[in-house]
């Protein structure tokens, strides 16, 4: 089992870590020779979400050489906080202008008192020039093939609705504010570019309607389909306001992300990294719907 | 004691209240003729933290004349240093001091010590006027005056530790960004309880910081990480051997790191080997500010062999003593501060041949056990010791024992009363060791924390050697009650 690839674009790790972090203490990474999947699939995390993500090694890293016995994949659980630390501190020269300058990142496995860790090799200079190494070393789990084969997404029926959501900083400013008054948050959206965020309790109702956003196609056959449906007709979902604030974490690292209602059953958010055009990998979250919500 | 401080000088000394208040709850304030002194130890007495402030700081300062009473003036007549001491919580003077408004609006501040004198003064505050106070008065833009009264404490007086002054030393200056700099890699968990602590290696030419990984939360630490930064980092770099070793904590160096950076002063480190403590300069100007922090045995770092091989040498050099037993490692608990009463506080010092910088400050210690200064649970002392402090400890004891459950007034009621001296060091031994209840009067948790400190250092002791500090640690019978000062004469030689 080799590894070992030189990061590149560090913010972008960095972010991604941070989008998810908050999710789960331990979250598993699966590296193959093409992209990097995070996953958070525990099912005692808060409200069950689960994040699914499919990340191009080129749009994080340079240099890359993997060779495992299991087609070349390495599985790996992780702690999440100390994988940010160390990611934290070799983003650091992007954050402060005193901090040192980074050079070059190289992560690879090692072994460490029998243990396996990712070790984080990160040089630089300081601000006059002289030599500064850095080493962290994540304590890691290598998961064996059979472990990983039993990891799948969650199945999903299709979904009711695809909807474009305005730029999450925005989403929000206005969740955080709904959170404190209810714990259950309303998700309705239609096919006519018509997204609501609401929440309801026994005093208040408050109520955020955005309109005329994109229902993006996703191929010929379902845009035929829709033509067939009730364009206006509003799909439901409830899921836990924490939940979904969780996954506004990844406010951070979006660009665009797509909303998919399946009704009454959950909510899909595709979080895309990196530009429209060029998308360097996509951050799925599963969450569930909260059925006796209403 | 007067001193008013001008209000450009009153922002450093608010961040210095602010450090100190980051190393410990009490703040410990002693007024000398040419310079007031503000320390703090945290409550594991592994690190210590003092500021001293010449008279020039201030835009006047005078100490006033000590009155001469039972309670506060023989004892201060003896040695003939005119001291004021009090004790209060950091934050309450930290919490006038750091107002939004009064940083906006304050043009001067006054402090004053009003000493208690039994009578005289305190006749419109409900307070007992036994208690000193500090008083603080803001004088703000238009005409505006605050004023804070605070009520000081008797000190349980700490002897803080002294320089060393020794060849066998290493120094290194640095500034406080190149340190935060580095320190910013390592992974700082959040919240009070992690205090993270560091290995440094200093290499001639490289230093190497590295986490401890044999910490308290061994196992549930996920990451380690090592640092390694060229020695011209250094301001000065001036090590008597290579490599050194040394492990400490950082929440009080962060501390220390926050005040020398905002005061851009740069920190001049001193170290001598890897048990001895670290000692941080941090000087400006009419200020010198002086921290201690306690460092331990990295694990997996075999004990120098330099350090006993050293030591003839270092005997006649220095004060310092290193029992060849000191192979054990000291724990987070390392006491580099010692409790004594303050009287004898001022006494060490009149004996100390150390020239220490403070009046209070303790001699470096002549003994290698916690507890050797504790006659009856250590009997056989090393024939090093020097067997004046063994004398006055014996002579204290009675004073301590019938006011183990007694608050300050009624102690100063039996004592006037002459039955201060009754009990044996046995008996005093023997309820310092009990783990009996103490009525909650305010001042004797000093007594209840020098009660559970006693408890401590006995199973120190059990569990083997005796441990190496550095400095001596003089546990247990630590008085707490000034009022012992009335008294002292009687037993003195």
């Amino acid at each position: 089992m080799r590894f070992r690839a030189a990061v590149e674009a560090v913010s972008v790790f960095y972010k991604i870590t941070q989008a998810v972090e908050k999710l789960q203490k331990r979250f598993i990474i699966k590296f193959t020779p093409e992209n990097m999947h995070i996953i958070c699939n525990h099912e005692a995390n808060e409200g069950g979400t689960q994040v699914w993500s499919q990340i191009k090694i080129d749009s994080i890293f340079a240099d890359y050489r993997i060779q495992s016995n299991a087609d070349n994949q390495i599985t790996m659980a992780i702690s999440s906080e100390a994988l940010l630390a160390a990611l934290r501190s070799a983003s650091a020269s992007s954050t402060s202008a005193t901090a040192y300058q980074v050079e070059e990142i190289l992560m690879k496995l090692a072994k460490k008192n029998d243990r396996a860790v990712l070790r984080f090799d990160i040089t630089g200079t300081t601000s006059v020039g002289r030599r500064v190494k850095v080493t962290h070393d994540v304590l890691v789990d290598v998961m064996k093939p059979h472990e990983v084969a039993k990891l799948a997404e969650p199945l999903c029926p299709d979904p009711d609705l695809h909807i474009l959501l305005p730029p999450l900083q925005k989403l929000r400013t206005i969740v955080e504010r709904l959170r404190p008054m209810s714990d259950i948050l309303a998700f309705r959206a239609n096919n006519n570019g018509k997204l609501q965020v609401s929440i309801s309790t026994e005093t208040a109702r408050v109520q955020t309607e955005w309109k005329n956003l994109l229902n993006p196609k996703l191929n010929e056959e379902q845009a035929e389909e829709e033509g067939e449906k009730d364009l206006d007709k509003i799909f439901t979902v409830h899921v836990s306001t924490r939940s979904f604030l969780k996954f506004l974490n990844s406010h951070v690292i979006s660009t665009s992300t797509i909303a998919c209602v399946c009704q009454n059953h959950c909510l899909i958010l595709y979080v895309y990294i990196g530009d429209a055009t060029d998308v360097g990998g996509v951050l799925t979250f599963y969450i569930p719907a909260i059925i006796d919500g209403d | 004691m007067q001193a008013t401080i001008h209000a450009s000088a009153l922002k450093s000394f608010t961040k210095a209240l602010t450090c100190l208040a980051r190393y410990g709850d009490e703040l410990t304030i002693c007024a000398y003729p040419d310079s007031l002194s503000l320390s703090a130890t945290n409550s594991a007495k592994s690190a210590f933290c003092r500021f001293k402030y010449e008279k020039e700081f201030f835009s006047r300062y005078n100490i006033g004349k000590p009155r001469r009473n039972i309670s506060d003036g023989e004892g201060e007549g003896l040695e003939e240093t005119q001291t004021i001491k009090g004790q209060l919580l950091a934050k309450n003077l930290l919490s006038i001091l750091k107002h939004r408004t009064v940083e906006r609006s304050v043009e001067r501040c006054e402090l004053s010590i009003v000493e208690g004198t039994g009578g005289d003064e305190g006749s419109d505050e409900e307070i007992d006027s036994l208690e000193s106070k500090l008083i603080v008065k803001l004088l703000c833009k238009h005409g505006v005056v605050k004023t804070h009264r605070l009520l000081l404490s008797i000190p349980i007086a700490l002897l803080a530790p002294g320089v060393p002054d020794t060849p066998n030393q290493a120094r290194v200056n640095i500034g406080p960004g190149a340190l935060r700099n580095m320190l910013e890699h390592f992974p700082m968990q959040k919240g009070a309880k992690a205090d993270p602590q560091l290995i440094w290696t200093f290499n001639e030419s490289e230093v190497g910081l590295k986490t401890c990984e044999s910490s308290m939360d061994k196992g549930k630490s996920q990451i380690s990480t090592e640092l390694n930064i060229s020695a011209e980092e250094f301001d000065a770099y001036e090590l008597y051997t290579s490599p050194i070793i040394i492990a400490f904590h950082l929440r009080e160096f962060n501390a220390t790191i926050a005040y020398a950076e905002s005061m851009t002063l740069s920190l001049d480190m001193c170290f001598t080997d890897t048990i001895a403590p670290l000692y941080i300069d941090v000087e400006g100007d009419c200020t010198q500010g002086l921290f201690v922090i306690a460092t331990s045995q990295p694990p997996g770092v075999p004990v120098p062999i330099s350090q006993n091989s050293y030591r003839p040498m270092s005997n006649k050099k220095r004060d310092r003593e290193e029992t060849p037993t000191d192979l054990q490692r000291p724990k987070r608990g390392m006491k580099i501060v010692q409790r004594v009463d303050a009287d004898a506080a001022s006494r060490y010092t009149a004996q100390s041949r150390q020239s220490s910088r403070m009046p209070d400050s303790m001699p470096p210690p002549l003994s290698p056990g916690p507890g050797s200064f504790r006659p009856l649970s250590v009997p056989v002392h090393q024939p090093s010791l020097s067997p004046v402090p063994n004398k006055r400890r014996e002579q204290q004891e009675p004073l301590f024992l019938p006011s183990s459950q007694l608050s300050i007034a009624e102690n100063n009621f039996l004592k006037e009363a002459g039955l201060g001296d009754i009990g044996t060091a046995e008996e005093l031994n023997a309820l310092l060791e009990e783990d009996g209840e103490e009525v909650d009067f305010s001042p004797s948790q000093a007594q209840r924390a020098s009660d559970s400190k006693q408890i401590k250092d006995d199973e120190m002791k059990v569990d083997g050697a005796p441990e190496s500090f550095e400095l001596v640690e003089e546990t247990g019978f630590g008085p707490t009650q000034a009022t012992q000062k009335g008294f002292q004469p009687l037993f003195n030689d």
